[in-house]
């Protein structure tokens, strides 16, 4: 498969990147790893005119550790983000969810945290090649006016945010620095997706993500992340869920549940927090409840957009839910990372 | 379209080269260089019959730009072998039967020198993680497992 034409350019720092990027505008994607946008281009389904290389812009690779966040610049590799030592221990959660994106040579090595962040969303009748999309009608998300993932149709993009990160690194409350030529604004991640299928990112034409900022782990905290996905190497979720637990000895304080793989954007689970707040930690009809929570608020949005059925993958809501839970909260007693916990 | 300069080095070889910003690694290396070890399956990043090392850590070639590559030095499967001898992971490869049909052992081969020179000591679950996402037809991924394997536990017993 050909890539279509178009100019390349590789700034040598952010301000010139960001220029650039003001200039182009809408004619215009930024490359970090490839691993989702030359796909995309490959399969026809998008031709920008221009592409702006990250490759030179060591300042977007940094990872460190300050007294209040972890920072990961936003063109940071998934493999330098899973060496980093400290990440294993206190964002368990996070590690896992990294761990879990596709396989070693596919992303990690390539693949940036912007990147999966950044990921167009997805739908089994949109991300195919040009002949077998001619079969069909356009849909909503290629410009046409349909959708067959959404049973009757629907004048709305269904498809799914398939991020990895996005779930857990919102149950944990991370921000995200968006910077354009004229303005820096940083706001919680949550508010980078517009559950807006066609169009899935808040981000302006000439604005660029930068940097990730996820707060110090707390005494009596735990994340965990769950992915189910039929071969673990080379699929995306078919359900996925990031949990963060707030403990005192045995009392929850608080919980949050991001579902991913069932929406339009990662979907929070409002209700869990009530349901799990100042009950006993190992009280598993709590943790079921929430669970039901999950699958009861996923239900509306599943759509068939996916090759796995809509009941199957709505099931599959709760059971993701209550291994995260379950594990977030046992590293919020024990204080423990991944390699401990595991 | 408009070439640019592209200065790239390939199994030790440096080449200055003009190319168009379109062309992927896989691309430059088949029709440009004639290196054919590299092997288009998906175009997708999924099957890993393109992979290559750049740098020492495994890519997909049909997912990165030649540009992308500018001043990296990329390693692919004619590049293992060394003064005429095999490396030990293609002797193995071939001791242990793990090439059937031939298309995916490039990429496999690639994927377990880039663990091998990584992480020498890699248990059975590093391996296993590291030659996920190759896809082999034919093998069943047992003797490619086991080849890659052997040369590891021979690795350590050096140690």
């Amino acid at each position: 498969m050909r890539l279509p034409p178009f100019t390349y350019n590789r700034p040598q720092d952010l301000d010139e990147a960001l220029e650039l990027l003001n200039a182009y505008g809408k004619d215009c994607k930024i490359l970090a790893g490839g691993t989702d946008l030359l796909v995309r281009m490959k399969q026809g389904l998008v031709a920008p005119m221009n592409l702006i290389s990250l490759k030179a812009l060591s300042e977007l690779a940094e990872i460190r550790e300050t007294a209040t966040d972890l920072k990961i610049g936003s063109a940071a590799k998934l493999s330098d983000i899973l060496a980093y030592q400290p990440v294993q221990a206190r964002w368990p959660g996070l590690f896992e969810s990294i761990k879990a994106i596709g396989a070693p040579s596919i992303q990690h090595f390539s693949g940036t945290i912007g990147g999966n962040l950044c990921q167009d969303n997805r739908c089994q009748f949109y991300n195919q090649s040009r002949s077998f999309r001619r079969a069909r009608q356009t849909c909503n998300k290629a410009g046409g006016s349909t959708c067959f993932a959404w049973k009757g149709g629907s004048d709305k993009c269904h498809s799914v945010c398939q991020s990895d990160t996005a779930p857990i690194l919102i149950a944990m409350g991370a921000k995200v620095v968006i910077k354009s030529r004229q303005e820096t604004r940083t706001i919680p991640l949550e508010e980078l997706y517009s559950s807006i299928g066609e169009h899935p990112l808040t981000l302006g034409d000439n604005e660029m993500l930068t940097e990730i900022l996820v707060p110090v782990r707390a005494p009596g905290d735990g994340s965990a992340f769950e992915k189910l996905a039929y071969r673990s190497s080379i699929d995306y979720a078919v359900v996925s869920a990031g949990a963060y637990v707030r403990t005192e000895r045995d009392q929850i304080l608080g919980a949050r549940l991001i579902i991913g793989a069932v929406a339009r954007g990662p979907l929070a689970i409002a209700a869990v927090e009530k349901t799990l707040q100042n009950t006993r930690v190992g009280d598993l009809h709590a943790i079921d409840e929430a669970a039901m929570d999950a699958m009861n608020a996923a239900e509306a949005f599943i759509a068939n957009n996916m090759t796995q059925p809509v009941e199957y993958r709505t099931k599959m809501v709760s059971v993701m839910a209550k291994r995260a839970l379950i594990r977030a909260t046992q590293r919020a007693v024990s204080q423990t990372g991944v390699s401990e916990a595991k | 379209m408009n070439k640019q300069p592209l200065e790239i080095t390939v199994n030790g070889e440096s080449y200055s080269l003009a190319v168009e910003p379109n062309r992927t690694l896989l691309e430059l290396l088949r029709d440009d260089l004639d290196l054919t070890g590299a092997k288009e399956g998906c175009g997708e990043g999924v099957c890993g019959g393109c992979t290559v090392l750049m740098d020492d850590k495994p890519v997909r070639s049909c997912l990165t730009l030649a540009l992308e590559a500018s001043g990296r030095h990329i390693t692919t499967v004619e590049g293992l072998a060394q003064n005429g001898e095999l490396d030990p992971l293609q002797q193995s490869f071939i001791d242990h039967g793990a090439v059937q049909c031939g298309f995916c052992t490039s990429g496999m081969l690639m994927a377990a020198k880039g663990l091998t020179l990584s992480k020498p000591d890699a248990d059975n679950k590093e391996i296993r993680d590291a030659m996920s996402g190759h896809i082999c037809r034919c093998t069943g991924y047992t003797k490619i497992l086991e080849a890659v394997e052997a040369v590891v536990d021979r690795s350590k017993e050096k140690r």
